[in-house]
């Protein structure tokens, strides 16, 4: 019975003690923290730097001494975050040069306990350092004032930043023909670009640009006839005997366009062939404007009718007699 | 057979035992669950950051300027396409690294100096101990040169919106801003992939909080402290309304015209005004919202306004995924809302969010307000006119963000004695018009639980209004027009303790009939109501439990304690 008790006795222990667990459970949470700081605070910085040069901002507010200062600047590429402590109302920091290399427009936010003050600070690009190769698209054009390509110089400071706008760049043009040009540009959005047409001659364009010290290296751009003026076909020897064993060459006048320069090499021409036995389609390719073929004669007697086709332009047609006697002088239109 | 006194005593102390095992039971493996029921509210299931897996530029808003003549190649649409989405994809992947906690596959989206900067300042803000959570809402891009060979290309991003939240190493808050920039970006095409070569901030201020609302003919509006329509002072009286039948997730699914039409009749012939009505955001099709739902929404609207009545609209219902990178889809939500309805006389007011203060904890307070700001100036955007509200779980929680909206709303279910000095710290918070957005008693009169009556309810309620009445308050709104068969789990918990009160709040009983609350809800109606007796305070069934379990109890103990005084 007494160790009945005693059981009993534990049991109210037990219960006693999971009573006390639980009301602890239910007891009120501790006081809640004191709240932040939320006075009226200030920021000022200069409203204008210079990449990679310290800048320095200056928060003020009423704030308790040694209350902690954030500093947030919001670059375009993301934040940086400064710390200071408040002293007699006011905060020094900086924002080591290391932070300010990248240019643009930047907030700066500063904030002590629950209070936020911001301002803006512009971060200015400094001289072009560097300038890319033109960047030359289409990279082959046709000679005359009929096409043209386009020249893209990418400029930076020497922390990769784009120029401001408007920063001065010359593109110097270097045409086959030994002459030079130079054109003047204005950047926008860090890029200069201008036009390029062709020249009367042929050839390879040298293609740089220069602003202040910086210089690119020079990219091409290749110029070449694209338009073929009327030129004819003739025939060596001029006619066959039908064996259908000897051989004959087909071959162009020199193709140029209306500069005088000849085709690119490997412009492609169809030579088109209609005998009685058939039509014939031969490519070929251009080697010095010049395009031949040769042609086989017929076992069969008869006349052909040659004709060649390069970029669209039509040669005059060109008849060849095969006889069974012999040869026979072609007949020319 | 006569019971000794032993056997009864064992038979207690068996009962006593028990019962010690099963409060240990509960106590090691219950009390957490039990904290969860009595704190849960709507579903949290979706608070999970789940990282988009759609094409980020179905939800980022990107406006095209028109091409200035001397672009240098005409673009043609297709590549057009490419370029934005290339440029929305680096963003995205820019945002997913400072989640992900390092440069993380940027450099299939940037190239030459804005790769490397873009790698150092991620890492340098790692290194420093800075979490920083990073979205970018919207766009707007003018074209200022596409080479000719179509591989390099400039534009100015000239209206991007940037949120970044920035915490420290304990989890501080640093900095939540959202800024209004404009960049100088170039990209160039690298092996069929469109890149970001060098993207310069030209532009940046923090925005601010969104314009009151523009006063507008049949729309309410904000003078001073107070509402007003047309010029005259508009109070509420209203009431939050689900359809008795189909509450919460069945009330849009289930839409029957006529029954909306008969409840909003019976709104107004109880003398009230306004009503509340709850928008899920992903019932609606969350960034798409499905135009079903919007006909539905336009048909509750017009059947309010045609018996008198104005609409609160609780936006963002049942979501509380407040990650960053997800905000775009609220907006295009958004817009696709608001834009249907920006001139309705029948909308009193936006709410954005109900009780977005129960969601610090699961999504971090930071996150949760500066959506709300986010969705704020998104809201006056989208609609100049209409005002804009917050409907915060309780008055202290309702300071927050007070400039932010037209007026200010709580909810209140405390003890009516607490409401005069909590209003009144609200009060001191700030000028705008307070409304009082929910508040009741239920009226679940358990034999288990404690409860309360119809007549202490009529009593409660009377008594709130009339400390209500003596305050500068916009008014007030019920919750809610029924009482409920049932109520989803999802909303108040399967325990007993949390769900059954939540079926008997309303005004009305379940098969329609007036409960004595009804009589006190038009404005100026008489609070003069009958107070529960002593009796019947007394004999409440749970107090009646009570005193039965304190009796045996009592007894048990008594009959304990008589040999041990042998």
């Amino acid at each position: 019975m007494r160790q009945g008790t005693g059981t009993w006795r534990q049991a109210t222990a037990l219960l006693l003690t999971l009573l006390a667990l639980l009301l602890t459970g239910c007891a009120r949470r501790g006081q809640a923290a004191t709240p932040a700081w939320d006075g009226v605070l200030r920021i000022s910085a200069p409203p204008l730097a210079h990449a990679g040069e310290t800048v320095s901002v200056l928060v003020e507010g009423a704030a308790p001494d040694g209350a902690e200062v954030t500093l947030t600047v919001m670059l375009g590429y993301g934040p940086h975050v400064y710390r200071a402590q408040m002293i007699r109302g006011a905060a020094a920091l900086a924002i080591p040069a290391a932070d300010t290399r990248e240019a643009g427009a930047a907030t700066l936010v500063a904030g002590v306990g629950a209070a936020r003050a911001s301002t803006s600070l512009n971060i200015v690009a400094g001289p072009t350092t560097t300038l890319s190769e033109p960047l030359v698209g289409p990279r082959s054009i046709c000679v005359g004032e009929l096409d043209h390509s386009l020249a893209t110089v990418i400029a930076s400071d020497q922390y990769d930043n784009a120029p401001a706008d408007g920063t001065g760049l010359t593109l110097h043009l270097s045409y086959p023909d030994g002459s030079l040009a130079a054109l003047e540009l204005r950047t926008r959005g860090g890029m200069a670009w201008a036009p390029l047409v062709g020249h009367r001659r042929a050839g390879t364009v040298a293609v740089g640009a220069t602003s202040g010290g910086a210089h690119s290296s020079d990219a091409d751009m290749s110029v070449a006839a694209c338009v073929p003026t009327p030129f004819s076909l003739r025939a060596v020897p001029p006619g066959l005997p039908a064996d259908g064993r000897q051989i004959l060459t087909l071959r162009t006048s020199p193709i140029t366009d209306s500069y005088a320069n000849p085709l690119p090499d490997g412009t492609l021409i169809t030579f088109l062939v209609a005998a009685p036995s058939g039509e014939l389609r031969i490519p070929a390719q251009t080697i010095g404007g010049v395009a031949e073929v040769t042609l086989r004669a017929p076992q069969e007697p008869g006349t052909a009718s040659v004709r060649a086709i390069i970029l669209g332009v039509e040669s005059a047609p060109l008849e060849i007699v095969f006889s069974s006697m012999g040869g026979l002088a072609p007949l020319h239109r | 057979m006569a019971i000794s006194k032993n056997l009864v005593k064992t038979i207690l102390g068996a009962a006593l035992l028990l019962a010690a095992m099963v409060a240990a039971l509960a106590a090691v493996a219950g009390v957490a669950n039990l904290l969860a029921f009595v704190q849960e509210g709507a579903d949290p299931a979706s608070a999970l950051n789940i990282v988009p897996n759609i094409p980020p530029d179905l939800s980022v808003r990107i406006d095209r300027l028109p091409d200035p003549a001397d672009v240098g190649r005409t673009m043609d649409p297709a590549t057009r396409d490419k370029v934005e989405a290339a440029y929305l994809r680096a963003w995205l992947q820019w945002s997913l690294s400072y989640e992900h906690g390092g440069p993380y596959g940027l450099g299939s989206y940037f190239h030459g100096p804005a790769l490397q900067r873009v790698s150092d300042a991620i890492s340098g803000a790692i290194a420093d101990g800075l979490s920083i959570s990073q979205v970018n809402t919207s766009h707007q891009i003018g074209l200022r040169f596409f080479a000719l060979d179509g591989r390099l290309l400039s534009f100015r991003d000239e209206d991007a919106h940037i949120v970044r939240i920035t915490h420290d190493a304990k989890g501080n808050l640093v900095s939540s801003l959202e800024l209004r920039a404009a960049y100088d970006v170039t990209m160039v095409e690298d092996n069929g992939l469109w890149k970001i070569y060098r993207l310069t901030q030209v532009r940046s201020a923090p925005l601010g909080p969104p314009a009151p609302a523009a006063p507008a003919p049949g729309l309410v509006a904000r003078t001073g402290n107070q509402l007003t329509l047309d010029d005259r002072a508009y109070v509420v009286a209203g009431v939050n309304y689900y359809p008795q039948a189909t509450p919460w997730d069945l009330f849009w699914s289930s839409y029957d015209p006529q029954l909306i039409d008969a409840d909003m009749a019976q709104v107004a012939s109880l003398g009230m005004n306004t009503v509340r009505i709850f928008v899920p955001y992903a019932q609606f099709g969350g960034s798409q919202v499905e135009p079903k739902m919007l006909d539905r929404l336009g048909d509750l609207l017009a059947r309010a306004e045609s018996h008198g009545l104005k609409v609160i609209v609780t936006l963002f219902d049942f979501h509380a995924d407040y990650a960053p990178l997800l905000w775009p889809r609220a907006d295009r939500h958004l817009e696709a809302i608001l834009g249907r309805f920006v001139g309705s006389p029948a909308v009193l007011a936006w709410d954005l969010k109900n009780e977005p203060d129960l969601d610090y904890q699961a999504a971090g307070r930071a996150n949760v307000m500066a959506w709300l700001e986010h969705t704020a100036r998104v809201v006056r955007a989208a609609d100049p006119s209409h005002l804009i509200t917050i409907g915060w779980s309780n008055p202290e929680a309702a300071a927050d963000l007070a400039d932010q909206v037209d007026f200010v709303s709580f909810h209140y279910y405390a003890p009516v004695a607490q409401l005069s000095a909590r209003y009144a710290q609200l009060r001191a918070a700030t000028a705008r018009p307070l409304l009082l957005g929910e508040f009741g008693l239920s009226t679940w009169n358990s034999s288990f639980f404690p409860g309360s009556s119809e007549v202490e309810q009529a009593a409660y309620t009377a008594d709130l209004l009339g400390k209500l009445r003596a305050t500068d308050a916009a008014g007030f709104m019920i919750w809610t027009l029924y009482d409920f068969r049932k109520v989803p789990a999802n909303v108040a918990g399967r325990a007993p303790w949390t769900n059954n009160p939540q079926q008997h709040l309303g005004v009305l009983r379940a098969d329609g009939t007036p409960k004595p609350v009804a009589a006190l809800l038009a404005p100026g109606a008489s609070l003069n109501v009958p107070r529960p007796t002593l009796a019947a305070r007394m004999l409440k069934p749970f107090r009646v439990t009570l005193m039965i379990v304190w009796l045996l109890l009592a007894s048990g103990i008594a009959l304990w304690l008589v040999p041990r005084r042998r």
